[in-house]
């Protein structure tokens, strides 16, 4: 027998062990280990999860998952080898053509691996995340969490820079569990795209911050290039986003969504050369910007426009809800600003659309989707703004202590026969 | 329509489907097709001026060829020459000789009423005037006979893989090539395909992403450190030009491979050099070698006196650098070169062009360090400037220089270090195993797998998916 394929018993050997391991002693070695390790990576985590003890059981799980999966396409590489060798063009070029196949083995590796919370950690560190890492380690955390209820914060930035989940899970206590999955400058069909990611995620409850800026801005492609896939496209073109989406964010999704390595390249990119240099072009965006919220909205304000991107964002969004809803009992979408300077400049049409888009949401979902005006819990003024759409700190704590003080009523709406 | 894009795949696909399907004069017609497609991707307006020049001296060389007269055989010599290089001076050179013109009049207190005409540049002019004047200078010297086939001369300018941005490749080389049937080996395929991506990877690994950081260090005003740390900026820069411009003379090298072509080596190991001299041995070659054979050997090379050789190396390297852009910073950086080669004949002696045997490997190292840096500081003037008009490349330039030899980090080392070290390493290893670089074919199977499944990971994973162009199409 070849080397290979002995090697690969022996490890298919070791895992199914690994397995049965795990199966009896799994649970006594996470509390062992929870023990050992349990605060320290709590505080690490910086509050993704709630119990040490179901995250290192889980790990142990992922560790065995991944080696399992390791082995597997180790397999099935010597299998498809074998099956090649037979044919005279690939014997020719034998080398460049088994490079491919294990190229495509390392891809098919990464999007199994991806599912696990583990594979993400090895992209965490405790400032500067990649933003998509982060998204992916708390899909990954979230079903781990045995509370009643299930709270999922979901949208675009300032959902990140308004609702601070760790300000709720203490405001809340105990039985919820509240996580935010954001993706920076994520528009309507962005949102649609989180959503569907977003499906294995059985949430109580859903919120989402709508501001002017998810239908009336323009997506930067980031999300697009991530999230999309094959099955997105009919609807895609039906609604006539192809004209209307960056094309090459789409091509790179596209292409991520069958070579694994491109999807995630900017966080392997990241993680691998380092946060500085990827993040360069936001630094200079940063450093070019006017500290002044005047100039920076009189910039801003013709970004926000009404026509056919927007219908087309708020067809998308629609249909995210729909979806949504299907999982979540309940969705509370807050009616959102920018800060005082940017909504005195903006087109005032444009308030009035969304407030009637909203309210037809709210309609169209009786008893399960509640428009939720900001203003009806939080007063903000321009001291609360860091630029002219996301707050600063002091504003994010104040709004978040407000808004957890909103959710117990809703919280209550909750059909018993969905909760936990 | 770049390498490293998905329509130039798709365009790549179509024409080695068919090219493999035709014998030589099918071949022919299908390349020429295909690379005209492939300028006119760019700019289909310069479509005539190509095939203009093109035509020119083709016809110009039958005519040098036919002549008897030596002084009618000069005269249609020199219409080529008037016309490739009247082509450039037009489209490169108008502006910054009419702002110059300007500048000068200026400070003698005359406004000097010249038209502002913003003529844009024709993609890879740099290249193909000189692939073409090269052709009609060798029929002049009797060195190769002039082709009586439009389409194998066609062919020879306008082969798509080395069309806008080289190597130049010498007539005697290529259109040889072009006029007979191409022996495509298995071997050469290999290596052609292991070429082209190992070019991708240091174009949209290496190149891209170091360009990050230059793009960020030359946007604005200001430098971006006022200490030690504004070498990484410039480091950054050297080795993001490597990579771009070594990168795509790897992928034009292997495109032509998979089409039975074999074009010129245009790097070798530029930064493991000792001295300027041997530098310009292994950086950009071919342009090395015309401005050799065109220009410093008809001015008298070294056959005079020192004072003559020194005087016709700055000629050269002036020219040198005013090939590459129309500016003041390019004429610095060939200035900056000259004088570096002049400084080094003079204390080398007789014989300069050979690389130094030392006999310790630390004084190697040393010297190697020592004329990187030399060469680090070139790019500096190099890169000011491509900078945007509205900066003081003068005043960046000293800025730079005072940050750079302030010799401290006074703000600690910066964390773009960190990608330098990784990508620049990667940079100096491709340069180190340059050799074994090309012997693809003869690598072992699950060596070449292991190669080939590392660059298509670290292009999928690590590289920049823009479709950035090069660097080189400017010139």
């Amino acid at each position: 027998m070849r080397l290979s394929l002995k090697v690969s018993v022996v490890c298919t050997f070791i895992v199914a062990c690994g397995w049965a391991l795990f199966a009896s002693f799994g649970e006594g070695a996470a509390r062992q280990i929870a023990r050992m390790l349990g605060s320290r990576l709590v505080r690490i985590s910086d509050g993704k999860f709630a119990d040490p003890i179901v995250f290192v059981h889980a790990r142990l799980q992922d560790v065995l998952w991944i080696a399992s999966i390791s082995v597997v396409i180790i397999f099935a590489l010597i299998g498809f080898d074998a099956l090649l060798r037979k044919l005279a063009f690939y014997r020719r070029a034998r080398g460049v053509w088994l490079g491919v196949i294990l190229f495509i083995g390392v891809n098919a590796w990464w999007a199994a691996s991806a599912h696990t919370a583990l594979l993400w950690c090895l992209f965490y560190r405790k400032e500067m995340v990649d933003n998509f890492a982060q998204f992916q380690i708390k899909k990954a955390l979230m079903p781990e969490q045995k509370v009643r209820y299930q709270i999922m914060l979901v949208g675009n930035s300032q959902v990140r820079t308004n609702l601070d989940e760790k300000v709720i899970n203490r405001v809340l206590g105990g039985e919820t569990w509240t996580t935010e999955v954001h993706q920076s400058s994520a528009c309507g069909f962005d949102t649609l795209l989180l959503i569907r990611d977003l499906r294995r995620a059985k949430v109580e409850l859903a919120v989402d911050y709508v501001s002017p800026f998810v239908f009336y801005g323009k997506t930067n492609g980031k999300v697009i290039s991530q999230f999309i896939g094959w099955s997105d496209m009919p609807e895609l073109i039906q609604w006539g986003g192809i004209d209307i989406l960056p094309l090459h964010a789409v091509k790179i999704g596209l292409i991520g969504d069958v070579l694994s390595l491109v999807k995630y390249h900017e966080s392997i990119s990241q993680r691998v050369l380092g946060a500085s240099l990827i993040l360069l072009p936001q630094l200079s965006f940063n450093d070019a910007q006017d500290v002044r919220h005047e100039v920076q909205a009189e910039q801003k304000k013709n970004e926000s426009q009404l026509g056919p991107v927007a219908e087309f964002e708020k067809r998308a969004f629609a249909k995210g809800i729909e979806e949504l809803i299907s999982r979540a009992s309940c969705i509370v979408l807050i009616k959102g600003h920018f800060s005082p300077a940017l909504e005195r400049v903006i087109d005032p049409r444009i308030r009035t659309d969304l407030e009637a888009f909203l309210d037809s949401l709210e309609k169209r979902y009786p008893g399960r989707l509640f428009v939720l005006p900001e203003e009806d819990f939080i007063k903000l003024d321009e001291s609360d703004y860091a630029d002219v759409v996301h707050l600063n700190e002091e504003g994010q704590a104040r709004f978040s202590e407000s808004f957890a003080k909103e959710l117990p009523k809703y919280l209550e709406q909750l059909d018993p026969t969905t909760r936990r | 329509m770049v390498f490293n894009s998905l329509i130039f795949l798709v365009f790549l696909a179509v024409v080695l489907s068919l090219y493999y399907r035709l014998r030589l004069r099918g071949q022919n017609i299908l390349l020429v097709i295909a690379s005209y497609v492939f300028y006119g991707w760019w700019d289909w307006r310069f479509l005539g001026l190509l095939l203009f020049s093109t035509f020119f001296d083709y016809w110009a060389a039958l005519r040098i060829d036919s002549e008897e007269s030596e002084l009618r055989r000069k005269w249609f010599l020199a219409g080529s020459m008037l016309v490739n290089l009247g082509i450039l001076g037009f489209f490169k050179y108008f502006g910054f000789f009419a702002d110059s013109l300007h500048k000068i009049f200026a400070l003698f207190g005359f406004a000097l009423d010249l038209p502002t005409l913003h003529v844009l540049l024709p993609v890879g002019i740099s290249f193909y005037t000189f692939l073409s004047m090269s052709y009609t200078i060798d029929v002049y010297r009797r060195e190769i006979p002039a082709t009586r086939n439009p389409l194998d001369f066609m062919l020879y300018v306008s082969f798509f893989p080395h069309l806008v941005a080289g190597p130049i490749v010498r007539a005697s080389y290529l259109l040889p090539q072009c006029q007979k049937e191409r022996d495509i080996k298995r071997d050469e395929v290999l290596n052609g395909i292991w070429l082209c991506l190992l070019g991708l990877v240091k174009k949209v690994v290496i190149a891209d992403r170091l360009g990050m950081i230059t793009t960020w260090g030359f946007s604005s005003n200001h430098v971006p450190f006022p200490d030690a740390n504004a070498w990484l900026v410039v480091y950054a820069f050297a080795f993001q030009i490597y990579g771009d411009f070594s990168g795509y003379s790897d992928m034009a090298r292997g495109l032509s491979k998979l089409m039975g072509f074999e074009l010129v080596t245009n790097f070798r190991a530029p930064y493991l050099v000792t001295n300027p001299a041997s530098f310009w041995q292994h950086w950009h070659i071919s342009l090395s070698v015309w401005l050799r054979d065109y220009l410093y050997i008809p001015l008298g090379g070294n056959r005079g006196s020192a004072g003559k050789t020194y005087r016709n190396l700055m000629i050269t390297m002036l020219l040198g650098g005013l090939w590459h852009g129309a500016g003041f910073a390019f004429l610095a950086w060939g200035l900056y070169h000259g004088i570096l080669l002049v400084i080094h004949r003079l204390w080398s002696g007789q014989r300069p062009h050979r690389e130094r045997a030392y006999t310790n490997r630390w004084l190697q190292a040393g010297a190697t360090l020592v004329f990187f840096q030399l060469t680090s500081i070139g790019w500096l003037l190099f890169r000011a400037g491509s900078m945007q008009p509205d900066v003081n490349q003068k005043d960046i330039i000293q800025k730079f220089l005072a940050a750079m030899f302030n010799w401290r980090f006074s703000e600690g080392l910066s964390p773009l270090w960190w990608p330098l070290i990784l990508l620049g390493g990667a940079a100096l290893w491709f340069q180190w195993r340059h050799q074994a670089m090309d012997e693809f074919s003869q690598w072992q199977e699950k060596r070449q797998a292991l190669a080939v499944c590392g660059a298509l990971t670290s292009i999928a994973s690590l590289g920049m998916f823009g479709g950035s162009s090069f660097i080189y199409f400017q010139f």
